[in-house]
């Protein structure tokens, strides 16, 4: 063992080696793990009127390991009871026995739908928070972010939870009627007047405001001047954080601040602070009112509407996943192999699909003007 | 003049920086003039026009860009901002850590009236003056490209935080100031009443620096759990509000402790080269001093390290459990795994220093012999730490294994007996670190025996429950146990590292000095030294983005989405290549440092005169 010193260019030169060899040991050990992509969801267009009680589950299924990362917790480990192995059709019939039972489900279906959207109404024995005496849940709710599950993707999950141990599927298939509302959701442009943005968003379909309205929810014209700015606007972004007495929790859609734009919210909340008149619409308004375009309404978008393929692939940036992502395919297939994908969809079966699940009956049901079209635009599709 | 040059550059990007602030800062008052384009639509508000800018900001709700809002500058935005980031990073914890540990060398200096600490002190204060401003530097470009490539994250972080900028820009000014007035002054400040003004300054310039870094921290534990804000992310609360979220306290304790240990780690690499390279046996006895010393100061930073770690951790299983899972048993677990590799190699690296250290002093020999059973527990306890729990596996390997996890080190895999690792390696790395410290002493109080008695008996309980407390709760209880079993275990360690300070600075008060020999000890221990700091960078660098993953695709956690092209959680490969290149570029930088570090310190010789030649007329 030498202690003798070396020169400056040569300490720097070892030291840099040495550095460098360590840094790459490192990098070598984060290379030989495993090597695994943690995706984003993806928020997926189901078509809801092909829907079969099977797809439906699968969807359930799908989502109950994928967006709603149920098996974070809900698995063998022990954090959670593991839904897997167990019969929760079982379990939540016992637990509605069960006199710690607070909550308002009377049947399977409605206990599991309550434990998602409300975890802690009811927490089994030792899986409670820390400290609270299995009276609060450590489950986020999973309709709110940052899990964010639609009431259809909720219950495709229960449908999935009821069938994996051979129950009757007692959720009702979604039908079209929501998935028009969702799509509906994009407001088509920004109201210019009071008068619009109470039309737009159906104000008076539950409250008294401009004069008219229902009773579910209070008078709002009696209201006008008695609430500060912040107070009326978190009623309207936030409906339950303050309930008016005399009222039900619950009732109000939760999504205005989703929908609103921040220019509707202000006239709305500007006329229920009492500082502003209706006011007539201004010529700026309604510039670049259809600045959002109608969309891709051209041929083949009517083809894949019209055909559902959305419910299984991934296309024009959305879609089901029990078939592949279309929206890369011209990369992967030539314009004849999806000729014949289309037309005999089991004879090539892509890896990891299973087979048997497309109609085979598609070319019966197409023109072939529109197999053509469709075909010329997933070729493009790179 | 060298000195006017010196502070010329960093007051330049002081400049920089303060008018980068202050146009952001501008701009909280003009939003309409700046914001981009996902939120500026929303921004020509009547209550806007109407001159309520400052409510109509507050209300409203966290943007949400689409893929379109972010510019496409054609290579990852994210690899950009993760790499300028890191740097910033890196030098930031060592500019605020290195006057930390200077101020107690230099009150140490002032209290055994040593001359040797002062000019330790000064001399580690030259590192981090060059470091500072490259800090600034990475700091300015940090804020320049988050502004250019996340415009919308930007614009909603400026409206929760937008009051507390100018406040920023002023501390950052006043921390500059107060930096080169104490490197600068600390031979003219340096006896008497002028020295405990120096002192003061320091306390100062710490102050400052510590409110610097928990004001940025805000910004970080912000996006990981938002306060002050709705549930659709409008701004509800003050700035304080804001600021305290429930992760905040844990990441400045965090935060502060490791920069310590970091500081110490990269000091002890000048202190390494400067000793391997040096040309006196006096030069080479001072800088292995320095050398011994930094090492001091890293691992009994990092000691507690993993206590703060257990602390931050429990407090996001608090606020969430799904980004506890998602860091501790989801997809981002496997880089605890690199995260052993590397606290192992510290630890390993920390006592082999240890270890070669007691070659200095002829009192080691009572002692060395205890060497190879430490190794032998650290080795042991290193290998179940680094032990995988869940495998990938093809179906023939479960099959030739018998199920998804092997029937004996599965068991071995599961946080409980990585506990038990990990406690048992603090407490044999601080019985290393116990060992050294008395080799050059003899201790002359007359209760001796009991008193190693009691800390023997203390060393074996503490084993003893560390093990009892990780099996029984590890593999007898229901999970949610089995945290809770950790603190016992943290506790033991504890005591053992409490005690064990007590009970020798009570011992060893009026202690026999043996001679030590400064710059007696192996080249290879030095190396120990470089192993140190780049342990401690790739660390940095790997739980930094473990932190910053746990979002996942949230910008700002449950009020605004990620919808960038990055928006997914990388490979591992790909993390730790990302790690090594920040890794290397710190490395570069801070031979930088060192050299510039050495380039004060050089005079040119006097140039000889013309010596004439027999015969030569002048």
């Amino acid at each position: 063992m030498s202690n003798e010193n070396m020169s400056g260019g040569g300490v720097l030169a070892k030291s840099m080696a040495f550095s460098l060899g360590l840094a790459l040991l490192f990098t070598l050990v984060a290379n030989l793990l495993p090597q695994v992509e943690g995706e984003a969801p993806v928020e997926k267009e189901v078509d809801l009127g092909a829907l079969t009680v099977e797809s439906y589950t699968a969807l359930g299924e799908t989502l109950f390991s994928g967006k709603g990362t149920c098996t974070l917790c809900h698995n063998d480990l022990g954090r959670a009871p593991d839904i897997l192995a167990i019969d929760m059709v079982a379990v939540a019939n016992a637990h509605l026995k069960d006199e710690r039972y607070k909550g308002k489900a009377t049947d399977a279906e409605s206990y599991l739908h309550e434990s998602m959207v409300e975890p802690s109404i009811y927490v089994v024995k030792d899986y409670g928070k820390k400290g609270s005496n299995d009276t609060i849940s450590p489950m986020p709710a999973v309709d709110k972010p940052p899990i964010e599950l639609s009431e259809m993707e909720i219950n495709a999950i229960i449908a999935f939870m009821q069938a994996k141990d051979g129950h009757d599927v007692t959720v009702p298939l979604p039908t079209e009627a929501p998935a028009v509302e969702a799509e509906s959701t994009e407001p088509a442009g920004p109201a210019a007047t009071l008068e619009e943005v109470v039309a737009k968003y159906s104000c008076q379909a539950c409250h008294v405001i401009l004069g008219s309205g229902g009773d579910l929810g209070p008078d709002l014209d009696k209201t006008i001047g008695h609430f500060s700015r912040e107070e009326i606007h978190q009623s309207i972004v936030d409906p339950d954080a303050v309930i008016a007495e005399g009222f039900p929790p619950g009732v109000m859609p939760r999504d205005f601040a989703d929908q609103m734009l921040v220019k509707e919210l202000d006239m709305l909340v500007d006329y229920l602070a009492g500082s502003a008149q209706p006011a007539a619409p201004s010529p700026a308004d309604h510039d670049g009112g259809n600045d959002s375009g109608s969309g891709d309404d051209d041929g083949v978008a009517a083809v894949i509407s019209h055909f559902g393929c959305k419910a299984c692939h991934i296309m024009l940036g959305s879609g089901g996943e029990l078939g592949p992502d279309l929206d890369t395919v011209g990369s992967r297939l030539g314009a004849e192999e999806i000729r014949q994908s289309i037309i005999d969809p089991n004879a090539v079966i892509a890896k990891g699909f299973p087979s048997g699940v497309m109609p085979p009956n598609f070319s019966e049901q197409m023109t072939d003007e529109q197999l053509e079209s469709l075909v010329a635009f997933l070729a493009e599709q790179k | 003049m060298k000195e006017a040059r010196n502070i010329s550059l960093p007051a330049l990007l002081s400049l920089l920086l303060m008018a980068v602030l202050a146009f952001l800062w501008s701009g909280d008052m003009a939003p309409g003039q700046w914001l981009p384009e996902a939120v500026a639509s929303e921004a020509t508000s009547p209550a806007i026009e109407g001159g309520d800018v400052e409510q109509a900001l507050k209300l409203r709700p966290a943007p949400k860009p689409t893929r379109a809002d972010y510019p496409d500058i054609g290579v990852s935005s994210r690899a950009v901002v993760w790499v300028i980031s890191q740097m910033h990073l890196f030098f930031g914890a060592l500019v605020l850590a290195v006057p930390l540990f200077v101020l107690v060398i230099e009150l140490l200096g002032l209290y055994t009236r040593d001359a040797r600490y002062d000019d330790m002190a000064h001399e580690f204060m030259k590192i981090s003056i060059t470091a500072y401003s490259i800090t600034a530097l990475f700091g300015g470009s940090l804020a320049l490209a988050l502004f250019l490539l996340y415009p919308d994250l930007m614009a909603y972080l400026m409206q929760a935080f937008g009051s507390q900028m100018l406040v920023y820009a002023m501390l950052f000014f006043l921390e500059s100031m107060l930096l080169y007035i104490y490197y600068y002054g600390w031979d003219a400040l340096r006896y008497g009443n002028a020295k405990w003004v120096h002192l003061c300054l320091g306390l100062l310039l710490n102050g400052v620096g510590a409110t610097l870094m928990v004001v940025a921290n805000s910004w970080a534990t912000f996006m990981m759990a938002p306060s002050g804000v709705d549930s659709v992310g409008a701004v509800i609360g003050n700035i304080w509000e804001v600021m305290k979220g429930p992760l905040w306290n844990p990441i400045n304790l965090h935060r502060f402790v490791a920069n310590i240990a970091f500081g110490g780690a990269v000091v002890g690499a000048y202190a390494a080269y400067k000793c391997l390279a040096a040309r006196t046996a006096e030069e080479r006895a001072h800088y292995d001093w320095m050398g011994y010393t930094s090492n001091f100061i890293a691992i009994l930073a990092f000691l507690p390290l993993p206590f703060a770690g257990y602390w931050l951790m429990a407090e996001i299983y608090a606020y969430s459990q799904q980004m506890g899972i998602t860091a501790m048993g989801g997809i981002l677990a496997w880089l605890f795994i690199v995260q052993a590799v590397l606290i192992g190699t510290i630890l390993l690296a920390g006592n082999y220093y240890l270890w070669s250290g007691m070659s200095r002093t002829e009192g080691s020999k009572r002692y060395q012999g205890m060497i190879k059973y430490i190794a032998v527990v650290l080795v042991i306890c290193f290998l179940i730490w680094v032990t995988p729990h869940t495998l990938i596996l093809t179906s023939g390997e479960i099959a030739a294994l018998g199920g998804s996890h092997h029937h004996l080190l599965g068991p071995l895999g599961i946080m409980p007996a990585k506990n038990i690792a990990v406690n048992l390696m603090l407490i044999f790395t601080f019985l290393s670190f116990q060992l050294y410290r008395r080799s050059d002493k003899v201790a002359t109080v007359s209760w001796e025996k009991a008193g190693n008695a009691v800390m023997v008996a203390i060393y074996a309980v503490a084993v003893v429950n560390i093990i009892f407390a990780g099996v029984y709760y590890g593999y007898f209880t229901n999970t949610v146990y089995k945290v809770g079993s950790s603190v016992m275990q943290v506790v033991s360690t504890l005591v053992v590292i409490i005690s064990g300070v007590f009970i020798d600075a009570l011992m060893y008060r009026k202690a026999k000095i043996l001679p030590s020999f400064w710059g007696q000890v192996s080249n290879r221990s030095q190396y120990a030294l470089f192993a140190l700091p780049i342990a401690f960078t790739w660390l940095m660098a790997l739980m930094g983005y473990v932190r910053s993953s746990v979002r996942t695709h949230w910008h700002v956690y449950t009020v605004m989405k990620d919808n960038s092209p990055d928006n997914f959680i990388p490979t591992i490969g790909y993390a730790g290549n990302m790690m090594t290149i920040v890794t290397v570029m710190f490395v570069i930088f801070v031979l930088f440092i060192f050299w510039i570090a050495n380039l004060s310190g050089t005079k040119q010789a006097l140039p000889l005169p013309v010596v004439k030649k027999a015969g030569e007329v002048a």
